[in-house]
């Protein structure tokens, strides 16, 4: 009963969250100086042919009107239409989300899979040189930008080793039949490793240096001791005693992460021309594509926030120190 | 995290804004503590005299390194002369909003492109320059009002005799070129790429290079696989010609769709789905129909759907065809393949600006969605498949990823190539790599000096250079001083230092401008005008002899009851 509470008075929270998000996300683009038609302006449309363009776009209307014709639409699910695409900003996010999530998500996971193993090692092996070596290693990867990464790797194993893809999702004039043909092929695992491999580095040093400080506390409790003296093997107390507790901010955290790698795909996704959607968010801020762009920041917003609050139920359930209130 | 790497980023280039921001700062508080001190100082100069400091706008180094790095050239050049500038980096659309279209700029640079269509001058000299243009919106951004020179521009617009208007034309050069509103600074010699292995038979125009629609029907492949692949940055947007706005759209859309007359490489207007066409008085142009074309889904191309596609754009008002359509009164069927557009008013450039740019649809598939979707709706509809009856049909489109044309067989200008597979790769760098690796056997994009010393190591790339007819062209504000006086324009315009910035900033791949019609092109261009060029000593005879004064720091004043001289006639 006092989790359905927790979980009830969390997602009205989240609501009231994201109502200021779309306020403030609707008139930050519309302050921003420019619209939708200056991006073009050089291509010729003359005084009119802009005017018609605006008031088919709905922009003649004062601010405020909009804002009201906005929230109207959203309560009906509808975001509006794409400026630049001229359909449905939902469909165009649509199409470009699950190559994103496809790559993010995987990068994520291996990044934690690796991540998790070395800081539980690390910590095992706290305050030798190994220790030290593999933390600097760690710190150097976070403090890398991902483009730099990615683009050193294009460098090396598509420019001068012609060994894998310099980009993209599929080889140029490929052609599918279906999703499943689109995403489940060799050409497209090709195409994935690079991209993946730079965002997961990129990734792993978060759940690597938690996962080592979280070993380093569990280590100096007294059921590990305890365990020694029972005269279980090292390898046996690692796995079973200490990494499964250990384990519990890290997992906390991958929701958090992974929120935050779809909306930061940004860099990979240009770097690698992946067709995904953080491209897409820049070019629909850049051309002023309000629909777009707010249905883009709304949806990044919403996937955090739910995230976050997985997060919060996920602790709230496993850990029962954390009190709910 | 990436926010806070972000930000942090972002706090860096503040610093070290602010830090130059504050040695500027810094550096003028000296000058002023030096005009106190220095209380002789002549007493003829009143503050009040002292020209106003010129604001001057220009783009970020990544968006456009040259607009930048000459933005500084010119800026200083500038300072030199005695002018108070201040420079700003602004974003591109945040300047085309502000500039372009509010007119609340005090000097900037824009990069006019040189599409087939500007080969007649009408753009550069009339749209550009007549005083009606210059309100909000209007492609007038220097504000240009000079009644002599409308009187000439209404002629050159009006007048159907293409000897007339030439002559208009030379004049309105003439002028232009000593008034300097907004000075061209340079032709771009645009270097573009192919693989010559695998292409042969290019066939580049002036201003749009290899993205010339005359390319894609003439290029023959020397190997099988005749399907040739073009990289570009963008992606297309949206396929739907009433409302499309982006020129790579338009570029695509011209190859889906025919057009009654199309203008050639030369700038000549030539028949396409008309089989000829006859002006026969200053209102009045009747066309012939081929009979012998059919839309991609097979239906014949007929007069009704040329007739629908006026009457139709009109009705619903679509954005990119009003401005190509508005001369036109009425389309009338006069007989079993022929036409007649009656105009409102004479409009010289109605075949180049108008009937060569507007495709026609087919009526069986636009009145059916029409009456689906309604005015509004119809304006925004995806329009894919797209069917044309043009010599490339839509074949599939995967966004931000490749769009694939096939060629029309059918076509009476079929293409010798299979089909055209367009690929965006988001960066330029992406580009160069595609062409080196043989991902891309093609692109309009201009290979910059550093890339070229990649792509000359590749046997197989051929580099063409092509000069461009558009320019970066200098727009200041006549509404604002001190662009309200002639002398201080052409000061100015002295004081750029164009070799230079071919020299430095283009590494040669330029030519210096003095018309707005370029001089590749030869038809219009008029080479008997008066050449400003960089002079600093003539630019300061300019202000001189004009009576401007300046103090002991070498700032600038206005002569003593100073009345600008708007016009030089």
């Amino acid at each position: 009963m006092k989790l359905l509470k927790y979980i009830l008075k969390r997602v009205g929270m989240l609501i009231i969250t994201m109502l200021v998000l779309i306020t403030i996300i609707f008139f930050l683009f519309r302050i921003l100086p420019g619209n939708p038609v200056s991006m073009y302006i050089d291509s010729g449309l003359d005084r009119e042919s802009q005017e018609l363009l605006l008031r088919h776009y709905g922009l003649d209307k004062p601010y405020f009107q909009q804002y009201i014709i906005y929230l109207k639409n959203l309560i009906k699910g509808d975001l509006g239409n794409s400026f630049q695409y001229g359909k449905p900003a939902i469909e165009v996010i649509y199409e470009r989300f699950w190559n994103t999530v496809i790559l993010m998500l995987t990068s994520i996971i291996i990044a934690f899979a690796i991540g998790i193993a070395i800081g539980a090692v690390l910590a095992w092996k706290r305050n030798t040189k190994f220790d030290l070596v593999g933390t600097i290693i760690a710190l150097i990867a976070r403090c890398i930008p991902a483009f730099w990464t990615g683009m050193i790797l294009l460098l090396i194993f598509s420019y001068k080793l012609n060994f894998l893809p310099a980009g993209g999702m599929h080889t140029p004039g490929v052609r599918f039949d279906s999703i499943v043909q689109k995403y489940f092929n060799l050409d497209f695992l090709k195409h994935m490793i690079l991209p993946t491999i730079t965002s997961a580095f990129y990734s792993l040093a978060t759940p690597l240096l938690v996962m080592r400080t979280s070993m380093l506390e569990i280590v100096k409790e007294d059921y590990i001791e305890m365990a020694y003296a029972k005269g279980l093997q090292e390898k046996y107390i690692i796995k079973k005693h200490a990494v499964r507790t250990a384990l519990l901010p890290v997992i906390t955290i991958f929701a958090v992460q992974a929120g935050a790698a779809i909306g930061g795909a940004v860099l990979i996704e240009t770097v690698f021309r992946w067709p995904g959607m953080g491209r897409e968010i820049v070019l629909a801020v850049s051309y002023r594509d309000y629909p777009l762009a707010q249905a883009a920041f709304l949806l990044i917003g919403l996937m955090t926030a739910l995230f976050n609050l997985i997060a919060d139920i996920l602790y709230a359930l496993l850990d029962p120190r954390v009190a709910l209130s | 995290m990436t926010k806070i790497r972000l930000l942090l980023l972002v706090l860096v280039f503040l610093m070290a804004f602010n830090l130059s921001a504050c040695t500027e700062a810094a550096k003028t508080d000296q000058t002023n503590e030096d005009e106190g001190t220095e209380s002789e100082a002549p007493i003829e100069l009143k503050a009040e005299d002292k020209v106003p400091a010129i604001e001057f706008w220009i783009t970020s180094q990544t968006y456009d390194s040259i607009r930048y790095e000459a933005g500084h050239m010119i800026s200083d050049a500038w300072k030199e002369l005695g002018f108070d500038v201040d420079v700003k980096t602004m974003e591109w659309t945040t300047m085309s909003a502000e500039g372009m279209s509010a007119h609340k700029h005090g000097a900037f640079m824009v990069q006019w492109g040189g599409k087939a269509e500007r080969i007649d001058p009408f753009h550069w000299l009339y749209t550009m320059h007549y005083s009606e243009e210059s309100g909000e919106g209007g492609y007038n951004i220097a504000g240009y009002k000079n009644a002599k020179y409308d009187k000439l521009a209404d002629e050159f617009v009006t007048i159907m005799d293409d000897d007339i208007r030439k002559e208009k034309s030379n004049e309105m050069q003439k002028i232009l070129a000593s008034d300097v509103p907004q000075p061209p600074i340079v032709h771009r010699l645009v270097t573009q790429v192919y693989n010559k292995d695998r292409f042969t038979n290019v066939m580049p125009s002036m201003g749009e290079g290899l993205y010339s629609f005359w390319n894609w029907i003439n290029i023959e492949p020397l190997t099988e696989d005749a399907v040739i692949k073009f990289g570009a940055v963008n992606d297309i947007k949206l396929l739907n010609p009433l409302t499309t706005t982006t020129g790579q759209d338009i570029y695509i859309l011209n190859l889906i769709y025919d057009t009654l007359v199309k203008v050639d490489v030369n700038g000549q207007i030539v028949p396409w789905l008309a089989e000829s066409f006859n002006v026969i008085d200053d209102k009045t142009i009747e066309v012939t129909l081929r009979d012998d074309v059919k839309f991609h889904d097979g239906s014949p191309v007929t007069l009704e759907d040329v007739k629908f596609t006026f009457d139709f754009a009109k009705e619903v008002k679509a954005p990119y065809y009003m401005s190509k359509i508005k001369a036109i009164e009425s389309v009338e069927i006069t007989g079993d393949n022929k036409l007649v557009f009656k105009l409102s008013e004479p409009f010289a450039p109605f075949m180049s600006n108008g009937l060569a740019l507007v495709g026609i649809l087919p009526k069986h598939i636009w009145e059916s969605k029409y009456q689906e979707l309604g005015a509004e709706g119809i304006l925004s509809w995806p329009n894919t498949p797209t069917i044309g009856s043009g010599p490339f049909m839509f074949d599939y489109w995967r966004p931000n990823e490749e769009m694939m044309l096939n060629s029309n067989k059918e076509h009476f200008s079929n293409p010798k190539i299979d089909g055209i597979l367009r690929i965006p790769y988001a960066q330029a760098y992406g580009i160069i790599q595609a062409l080196i690796s043989g991902e891309i056997d093609i692109t309009g994009q201009n290979m910059l000096p550093l890339d070229l010393e990649e792509i000359e190591k590749v046997d197989s790339l051929q580099t063409i250079d092509i000069a461009d007819q558009g320019s970066y062209m200098l727009h200041y504000n006549m509404r604002k001083q001190p662009f309200n006086d002639a002398h201080v324009r052409r000061a100015l315009t002295y004081a750029i230092p164009k070799q230079a910035i071919v020299d430095v900033i283009f590494g040669g791949k330029a030519l210096k401008a003095f018309s707005v019609v370029g001089e590749i092109n030869e038809a219009w261009h008029n080479p008997d005008i008066e050449k400003i060029d960089y002079d600093m000593e003539k630019a300061r005879k300019e202000l001189e002899n004009a009576g401007f004064r300046w103090d002991e720091n070498g700032m600038l004043y206005y002569p003593e009851n100073y009345v600008p001289l708007e016009y030089l006639d």
